[in-house]
């Protein structure tokens, strides 16, 4: 068993005398990890302090967990290496292997290539921006688009990155979400609570689904049809973010800022009578007791963080886990992974139990779980193609839709198709409000982009997609085999005399794999029979980027 | 003018090749004169089919809210009137605001509805709920009116939307759209009537297009067969319904240039009127619905005139009168108005209390509705708002009263249920019941 201590961050003071009533809450609240400590001041601002950290559990075990509890199967059958390699490439850094990428991959020696490419891709800082990207979307497709302004993503997403990339533990970059203040532009970390607009129960229902994936949102208006959630627990959890001011830019002057309204305590609205002034509710979080009224805006959401992020919480590392093992397995042991309430199928549970252990004795370390999971055999396996029988769940790979920024990545990679961004327009006093224009990437963030929290069944393909990829302009402008317009086409059509290989190349540029005897038969005979070379592999281009694969991680 | 498609009519899957169609037509016919078929012959073979298909609506939105006293409920000798006066309509007894000349001479098509009531007076919150029929929640994400209708008419073949949305909402952040139930239901955005979006228009020549999508299409039963066969399943399905789209001959449908200048002149040459004279063609070629949005364009004051109403007013009701009149005028003379249901309305209406410059804040009471075509009976006028317009004194009107009648013209049964993403039965219509007198 492997076993091993690092240097980490815990906010030693922020841990207060809730656990063990908390706890006693909980069904079921396994209580492994660091344990409760004792704060006499709940308020002050967090110090780093040593974190005792364990790596106990290895994938090679995950791997025997996952095969205990798929009776159909006796072990995985791997996905070729370069297969692997776009998969893995896809998932943890957000794009598809360069070619040389891919033939370094394939030089390396056989025995532990897969392992080494792992380490370099975590260590890639396209890591942290593709998990940025995830955490990001995740929070901004339910926020509503406010009156007069346009939310800007592009601050939080670039903290996201830089903490993920440094190590900081879950469990902090969570706290900072929730207990973020000031101006956006300059503490990224206050944007959850004010792209909510500070609104309590907003927030209330967000921060639930989000990171702990507890859908208590219907409780807003009646007790939960089938779940145990009163009225009451809701709007108690509203209760924590009652004194957060925002202001928006729109008459405001330029900045969105977070600060303390300075008083005010959280009224739950009467259900009989709107009209009437609704019960002081203290703030609770879940199944927890009351904590004080009368506190800041601050102390209250320090408390929430401190509460939600502690090891004895039973839904935070377990959500996040399950989230983790959703990206890179292409579906939760919950689905959809923000709802793992009772009623919910649990799939590998003991799976799911040991990789959420494993979190919290890492000290929320995301790589670490991110890493183990990929290195298992079942993270490798192939996809289960047409001819054979039907297999279980989690004994193959998953197809699935790349995400929006994923394909534009891939279109960089094999066209180098440039990010522009149009001139923004003025106000004026008929348009006082434009519309700031897309760059290219956020094109096709947005045409491509899907709710990360939604089943991947419901990652659509439509209209939009399919007509940017077939007659976009920009995108067009790459799929140019003349001598002198400087494309990756043209450049391969002058180097590479011979069809056969041009062909086979552009395969690996594209699609990062070499194509199959039937493919290269098919192409070359299309392009042989074009009324032009530079025709035949403008065609044979244009239908690479518009397969289906191309958009699809395999 | 009308002119010859060129090799499409309508059945009540939404279309035929030209090919199918001399099959329904049968032997004799083909034999004889089919080659020189021309578009009346095949508009009036297809008149049936257009009618199993159903009807179609159209929404004129007045983004911002219209007022009541400057449009089709004037107070006179009330001390909120303002500077509008009352002309008489077709309909003895009832008065417009005299903005409204041409709209006065239709009021035997329209049946005016003055006592709509709901509680939401903030743009967005009142947006969602009269565009969604739901009142606004953070639980779902309610679909608008006409994602619904999508849905609920999506037809196989069909190579046009079936909703499409003519001009851009005064202020996009307010914008609803197809929710849960995904993009493929979703309007297609027309900015501005006569231009089509980017993209639409193929990138090659339609022969290379062709030849590349079938070039595509092998290789993805290659992949399908390695283990892709669910995303090339739906990938295909998309790219069958967008090449049928970008390589329609009836795209030409967008094209306003094949309309006669004193037709376009009399819609009026304004965003909103040609966005109407736009909405007349694609009904006609059996698109579900339309939505037209005037802003008269002031992109983000539109009808929310809290200032300067005296100014605003009698342009942005100038602009809107000759075109919904015309759109009116120019359905029935080509037999559509009875299969199309024309809607003007807004988010809400405006406050009785004036502001020295003529401005009028929010006002959820006694707001208005104008529907004309689809089978509704015009000519008349429902409920009533006090001498002053200040409270519904005859017939309150939800908006889920609105939408079910809605759904009663189009011949969908609002008690239908979709499922949100998370599983959860959502009815297209909760409450709300028909509107009788639109149907006697």
């Amino acid at each position: 068993m492997l076993q091993h201590t690092r240097p980490g961050f815990f906010c030693l003071t922020n841990r207060v005398l809730k656990f063990a009533v908390l706890a006693a809450g909980f069904a079921g609240a396994g209580s492994a990890g660091t344990g409760a400590v004792f704060a006499a001041e709940p308020v002050e601002a967090p110090r780093p302090v040593q974190r005792q950290v364990e790596h106990s559990l290895t994938s090679g075990q995950l791997d025997s967990l996952v095969l205990q509890e798929l009776d159909e199967i006796d072990d995985f059958q791997l996905a070729g290496d370069e297969e692997f390699l776009r998969r893995a490439s896809f998932d943890l850094i957000g794009r598809p292997p360069t070619v040389e990428e891919l033939t370094e991959f394939l030089s390396a020696p056989t025995v532990d290539r897969r392992e080494h490419a792992i380490n370099r891709l975590l260590l890639d800082p396209a890591w942290g921006t593709t998990q940025a990207i995830y955490w990001s979307d995740t929070i901004s497709f339910r926020v509503p688009p406010p009156e007069l302004t346009f939310l800007d993503y592009r601050p939080l997403k670039k903290w996201l990155a830089t903490e993920l990339n440094e190590g900081t533990p879950w469990d902090r970059i969570v706290a900072d979400l929730l207990t973020g203040t000031g101006e956006v532009a300059t503490h990224p970390d206050a944007t959850f609570v004010a792209y909510h607009q500070g609104n309590p129960t907003k927030l209330a229902a967000e921060t639930a689904r989000i990171f702990l994936g507890v859908q208590i949102q219907c409780a807003e208006c009646h007790d939960h049809p089938f779940d145990h959630w009163k009225r009451e627990q809701f709007h108690q959890l509203a209760a924590f973010f009652v004194r957060s001011k925002v202001k928006m830019p729109w008459n405001e002057g330029p900045k969105t800022v977070v600060s303390d309204a300075g008083k005010g305590e959280y009224r739950m609205p009467d259900a009989m009578d709107p009209r009437k002034k609704g019960a002081e509710m203290p703030p609770a979080f879940l199944a927890g007791n009351p904590v004080g009224t009368g506190r800041s805006d601050l102390e209250r959401r320090r408390e929430l963080a401190t509460l939600l992020t502690a090891p004895e919480n039973p839904w935070f590392a377990k959500s996040t886990v399950n989230r983790l093992w959703a990206q890179l397995m292409g579906r939760g042991f919950y689905d959809p992974v923000d709802d793992l309430s009772a009623a919910q199928v649990q799939h590998l549970p003991a799976v799911h139990e040991a990789l959420t252990a494993e979190f919290i004795r890492s000290g929320f370390d995301v790589r670490h779980i991110v890493r183990l999971i990929v290195g298992t055999r079942a993270y490798q396996q192939s996809l289960a193609t047409s001819g054979e029988q039907e297999r279980p769940l989690f004994a193959a790979a998953r197809t699935g839709r790349l995400p929006g920024d994923a394909v534009y990545d891939a279109l960089l990679t094999a066209l180098e198709l440039p990010d522009v961004r149009p001139p923004t327009p003025k106000p004026t006093a008929a348009i006082r409000f434009p519309v700031p224009p897309k760059s290219t990437r956020e094109t096709f963030a947005a045409i491509f982009g899907y709710d990360p929290s939604l089943s991947p069944a419901h990652r659509m393909r439509n209209m939009d997609q399919a007509m940017l990829l077939m007659n976009g302009k920009q995108l067009q402008q790459q799929i140019d085999s003349r001598p002198d317009s400087g494309t990756i086409l043209a450049g391969l059509l002058q180097e590479e005399s011979d069809n056969a290989k041009a062909i086979h190349q552009l395969f690996l540029i594209v699609l990062a794999r070499a194509p199959t005897l039937a493919e290269a038969r098919l192409c070359l005979a299309h392009v042989e029979q074009a009324e032009s070379r530079g025709a035949g592999f403008e065609d044979l281009l244009w239908s690479l980027i518009n397969s289906a694969e191309f958009t699809t991680r395999r | 003018m009308l002119r010859p498609t060129v090799d499409l009519g309508v059945t009540r899957h939404g279309l035929v090749r030209r090919r199918d169609f001399m099959k329904t037509l049968g032997g004799a016919g083909a034999a004889a004169g089919t080659l020189s078929l021309g578009w009346h012959d095949m508009l009036l073979a297809s008149a049936e089919s257009l009618r199993k298909r159903g009807k179609s609506m159209i929404l004129l939105w007045m983004d911002g809210g219209p007022s009541q006293y400057d449009t089709f409920n004037p107070k006179i000798g009330s001390q909120y009137q303002g500077p509008a006066r009352a002309i008489s309509t077709a309909v003895p007894g009832v008065v417009f605001a005299d903005f409204w000349p041409q709209m006065a001479s239709e009021m035997g098509r329209l049946a005016v509805i003055r006592s709509m009531l709901s509680s939401e007076a903030e743009h967005d919150r009142a947006i969602t709920l009269v565009r969604t029929g739901y009142p606004p929640t953070v639980a779902v994400r309610y679909p608008t009116f006409g994602s619904i209708v999508a849905m609920k008419r999506e037809a196989e073949e069909i190579d046009l939307p079936s909703f499409v949305r003519i001009g851009k909402p005064r202020i996009a952040t307010r914008d609803v759209d197809s929710g849960v139930l995904g993009t493929r239901y979703s309007s297609f955005n027309i900015d501005r009537a006569g231009t089509l979006p980017p993209n639409v228009r193929p990138s090659a020549p339609a022969d290379v297009l062709r030849r590349r999508l079938a070039l595509t299409s092998q290789l993805d039963s290659q992949f399908a067969v390695a283990g892709g066969a669910d995303e090339v399943a739906r990938k295909s399905d998309v790219y069958q319904r967008t090449s049928r789209f970008v390589l329609s001959p009836r795209l030409n449908t967008f094209n306003l240039d094949e309309e006669p200048d004193s037709l376009r002149d009399a819609y009026g040459r304004s965003d909103f009127g040609q966005g109407c004279l736009l909405a007349r063609r694609l009904v006609e070629q059996g698109v579900s619905f339309v939505e037209v949005i005037s802003t008269g364009g002031r992109n983000d004051a539109g009808w929310d005139t809290h200032g300067n109403g005296f100014r605003d007013q009698p342009h942005l009701c100038a602009e809107a009168d000759s075109a919904c009149a015309t759109l009116l005028r120019d359905l029935a003379d080509r037999g559509k108005l009875d299969d199309t249901l024309v809607v003007w309305m807004g988010e809400f209406g405006r406050t009785p209390r004036i502001k020295p410059d003529g401005g009028r804040d929010h006002y959820p009471k006694g707001w208005l509705t104008v529907m004309a075509g689809g089978g509704v009976s015009g000519g008349q006028v429902i409920g009533a708002t006090d001498f002053d317009g200040v409270d519904v004194v005859d017939r309150p009107i939800s908006v889920q009263d609105l939408c079910v009648s809605f759904c009663r013209v189009l011949g969908i049964n609002p008690r239908d249920e979709y499922h949100t993403t998370d599983a959860r039965p959502i009815k297209l219509v909760d409450g709300g019941e028909v509107i009788p007198e639109l149907f006697s």
